[in-house]
């Protein structure tokens, strides 16, 4: 039904209840209607009013559930006390190293393991190395003392043992996540060989 | 404008109801007649109609350059200039996006006749730059609260909080030629350089009057050779240059954004030609040029393009852990437009927090092409977890790869005003 | 100064003044009414607990215990009055003040309206049992279901100022003034209910008043927005 049609079914409505009030109240009108039949029928003319009783009780409760599923509808003006917040530098990584352990996707893996490529490379190239040097060294895993961030971002790395793996699960940790942090602490303390 | 009915009376005419039940079911007309009253207060929301909002508003600044870190009190005035009341008018100002609210609330409410107005006052914290105010939102209702109208009123007002930054030490060019930067051999020009001998042939308007007149020598001034240079300013707006070293601070691009309102200001005082770039939500690129009108249209582009906005995009977290959904083909793009537009002999001024590698290669591709690139990088670091530790080492990194290639990077701590920082690094490098 | 969105003071004290009166509408005996004043005093306690207030008011938890034992000890007494017509009376509008405090504080911001209405319903309840136990005369139950009506209205507006100005802002004026004609238009429904009662509104026969209440009950289900 469109909103039109619905407006205007409405609107006869009110008219007709508006109507039937006004009939109500002139005198003599409204015994024309065959109320004594159906008093009869019925048994009682309380039970007549009572009958009215209880539509609008189905109606009252009807109206009650509605409201209370219903929503206010209102305007939901900015927030204009505060900066609006940006994230920090380095918080993508604060996330995924944090984040449960099962939680983490192979495109995570491999950004974390990326970046942190990027980092050490770079970090190599700081110390006067030639780009192929640095990045030799990096695969190589000549770049740190550090075993598990060498392990992480060498080139033929096979990954960790699985007692390994067992051991970190116990701790509910990731190997990922764990040797992106080792390797993360080595770069972030300007690690690696001197 | 929207209007909305908000359903606030919903279900009171279930009051009604309940005493039509109640007294039809246990005969009592008293309890009958309570409905009536039920149902006339909720046919009491049906007899008003959504108010009609006629606005303006005004702000008035209690320093309109404050000094950077003193608060400035706002005091906002709403006058209504319709001919029906508003019984119930509620304002939020729109603080500028990089400023807080120090005491006092941006939010009021009044009772507004036609012709009257209501004032407010607050406290916002000052930050440097140019600031805009947003469009104050106005929400009215009417007397019973079921129609609301919301919509928005502008004042344009701009509280400007600015440093000096007296010179803007310009590179010198590969081919000798410098903006405003001392070359080695005084020639002519405008400046004082040093003083030597007088030669015959010597313009008599150089000689150093004041010497002569005290030792009896007779030397002649020599001046600074100066030629204007163009400058484009480059703002890198992308994603993941919105970072901020702690909640509440503005981040990297909104310092960025004020210290390149402080070079365009600083420039615009001189001969060399401005432009203005960025890369970010769209490509903004105005090529340099001198001017009154040109220096009108480099602000209009500060406040209006979309680039160029402080605000941090909404965050989104791509699902495979691939932050700020930048895509990695619109930097590329942007650049090469940017290069392909760029004259020459252009030299490139690039304001960026260096929070990631392409913008590091962005930036040595520039300076290979042949255009003297220089780099101001706010420091939005921080060192309180693993993450930020290790973002704090990549950018120190990132600056001194660029340095290793003949890059000049400006490492700007924030809280420190850009013009002092240039100052110090003029001195430092390229005193004469 | 921890400002919140919780509803505007002033709108919450109207409400429940508003809903110590209605409940006063209909307990007039001087025991009563010194039971809804301590509820009062003990709900107010409890409403303004948690907030910040430039006003010395007293807040703590402390406070807002001594607010809960003064309600809860003046419901009792209620139910424990000789005449058990008066514990009808009194107790219901105290659990409905009780509620609107509730609402008003918030005991919870995303329920708050419904506390509201809740007390509102807790009202109506019990005006209702006075009509039906007592064959009171119209005035007392007019006067306190607008009056409870008011009070629903004042502490929902007081909620949705909260929440789109904050606390902090200034609203005094909207909220008297919306409490005002709130209260004039109640006192209005209530003159044409008397005026409609005392032109004779019982003496119907049976048919009109099936025909009315057919016609009334239609009106009002349509009414429903």
């Amino acid at each position: 039904m469109s909103a039109a049609v619905r407006r205007a079914g409405w609107a006869v409505l009110v008219a007709v209840g508006v109507v039937a009030f006004g009939l109500a109240l002139l005198p003599g009108v409204a015994t024309l209607l065959p109320v004594g039949a159906v008093v009869a029928w019925v048994g009682n003319d309380y039970f007549l009013l009572g009958a009215f009783g209880g539509v609008a009780l189905v109606v009252l409760s009807w109206m009650v559930a509605r409201r209370a599923a219903g929503q206010i509808e209102q305007a939901a003006p900015p927030d204009p006390e505060t900066v609006p917040d940006a994230p920090r530098p380095g918080e993508g990584v604060d996330e995924l190293l944090g984040r449960w352990p099962g939680g983490l996707s192979d495109a995570d893996r491999d950004y974390l393991r990326e970046r942190l490529r990027t980092a050490a490379v770079y970090g190599e190239l700081d110390r006067g190395r030639s780009r192929a040097a640095a990045r030799e060294r990096v695969d190589s895993g000549t770049w740190t003392d550090d075993p598990v961030a060498t392990r992480f971002l060498a080139a033929d790395s096979s990954g960790p043992t699985v007692t390994e793996r067992l051991r970190l699960a116990l701790r509910g940790d990731s190997w990922t996540q764990h040797a992106a942090r080792a390797t993360a602490r080595e770069l972030a303390d300007g690690g690696g060989d001197r | 404008m929207t209007v909305r009915t908000t359903g606030r009376w919903r279900g009171i005419v279930a009051v009604a109801l309940f005493f039509v039940a109640v007294g039809v079911l246990t005969d009592r007309p008293a309890a009958l007649l309570v409905g009536v009253v039920g149902a006339g207060l909720a046919v009491y929301p049906r007899l008003s109609r959504p108010p009609t909002v006629d606005l303006e508003l005004d702000r008035r600044l209690g320093d309109k350059r404050p000094a950077s870190g003193e608060p400035v009190t706002v005091t906002t005035r709403v006058t209504n200039t319709g001919d029906r009341t508003l019984a119930d008018c509620r304002v939020v100002d729109g603080v500028p996006a990089m400023l807080s609210v120090a005491s006092g609330s941006p939010r009021h409410a009044a009772v507004l006749g036609p012709g009257e107005t209501t004032e407010f006052s607050y406290d916002v914290e000052t930050e440097a730059g140019r600031h805009q105010f947003d469009p104050a939102t106005v929400i009215a209702r009417d007397i019973t609260g079921a129609h609301e109208v919301e919509t928005t009123v502008a004042a344009g007002t701009e509280i400007q909080c600015a440093d000096a930054v007296p010179e803007l030490p310009v590179r010198e060019q590969p081919d000798g030629h410098a903006g405003r930067l001392v070359t080695d051999d005084g020639g002519s020009g405008i400046e004082f350089h040093s003083v030597r001998e007088y030669r015959p042939g010597d313009p008599i308007g150089r000689i150093d009057s004041k010497r002569w007149a005290r030792t009896g020598e007779l030397t002649t001034v020599e001046f600074r050779e100066e030629r204007p240079t163009s400058v484009l300013l480059l703002v890198d707006a992308r994603a993941p240059a919105y970072r901020a070293a702690a909640d509440g601070r503005p981040n990297a691009v909104a310092h960025c954004l004020a210290g390149v309102e402080q070079l365009v200001s600083a420039l615009s005082d001189t001969r060399d030609a401005v432009g203005l770039a960025a890369f970010g939500r769209e490509l903004c690129f105005r090529p340099p040029g001198v001017g009154t009108d040109h220096e009108a249209a480099l602000w209009q582009l500060l406040a209006t393009h979309p680039a160029f906005d402080a605000t941090p995009p909404g965050r989104v977290r791509a699902g495979d852990g691939g932050w700020d959904d930048e895509r990695s083909d619109d930097l590329d793009r942007q650049a090469t437009l940017l290069r392909k537009q760029l004259g020459s002999d252009t030299q490139v001024v690039v304001l960026s927090p260096l929070a990631d590698e392409r913008i590091v290669e962005t930036v040595r591709t520039l300076s290979a092409a042949g255009h003297t690139t220089t780099v101001i990088s706010p420091d939005v670091t921080a060192e309180e977890s693993l993450g930020q530790r290790l973002a704090r080492q990549e950018r120190t990194m990132r600056l001194r790869a660029l340095r290793g290639a003949d890059i000049p990077v400006v490492d700007w701590d924030p809280e420190t005003p850009l013009g002092t920082v240039l100052l110090d690094e003029g001195r430092r490098r390229w005193s004469a | 100064m921890s400002v919140s969105h919780r509803p505007t003071p002033l709108a919450g004290a109207l409400a429940l003044v508003l809903s110590a009166v209605s409940t006063a509408i209909l307990a007039p005996t001087l025991d009563q009414r010194v039971a809804i004043v301590i509820a009062l005093i003990g709900v107010g306690l409890v409403a303004t607990g948690g907030r910040d207030f430039d006003l010395p008011v007293p807040q703590g938890r402390l406070w807002t215990a001594l607010g809960a034992v003064l309600v809860l000890g003046a419901i009792l007494r209620g139910e424990t009055l000789a005449d058990p017509l008066q514990s009808i009376e009194l107790v219901p509008g105290l659990v409905g003040m009780a509620l609107v405090g509730l609402g008003v504080r918030p005991l919870r911001q995303r329920f708050a309206r419904r506390f509201v209405s809740a007390g509102l319903a807790a009202m109506v309840v019990g005006v209702a049992l006075v009509g039906i136990f007592e064959a009171a005369g119209p005035l007392r139950l007019l006067g306190a279901t607008a009056a409870a009506i008011a009070a629903w209205d004042v502490a929902e507006h007081g909620i949705s100022l909260g929440e789109q100005l904050r606390t902090d802002a200034e609203t005094r004026a909207v909220e008297l003034l919306h409490t005002g004609t709130t209260s004039a238009y109640g006192a209005v429904t209530v003159v044409v209910a008397l005026v409609i009662y005392e032109n004779g509104a019982t003496g119907l026969p049976l048919s009109a008043l099936a025909l009315l209440l057919a016609a009334a009950i239609t009106l009002m289900a349509l009414l429903y927005r």
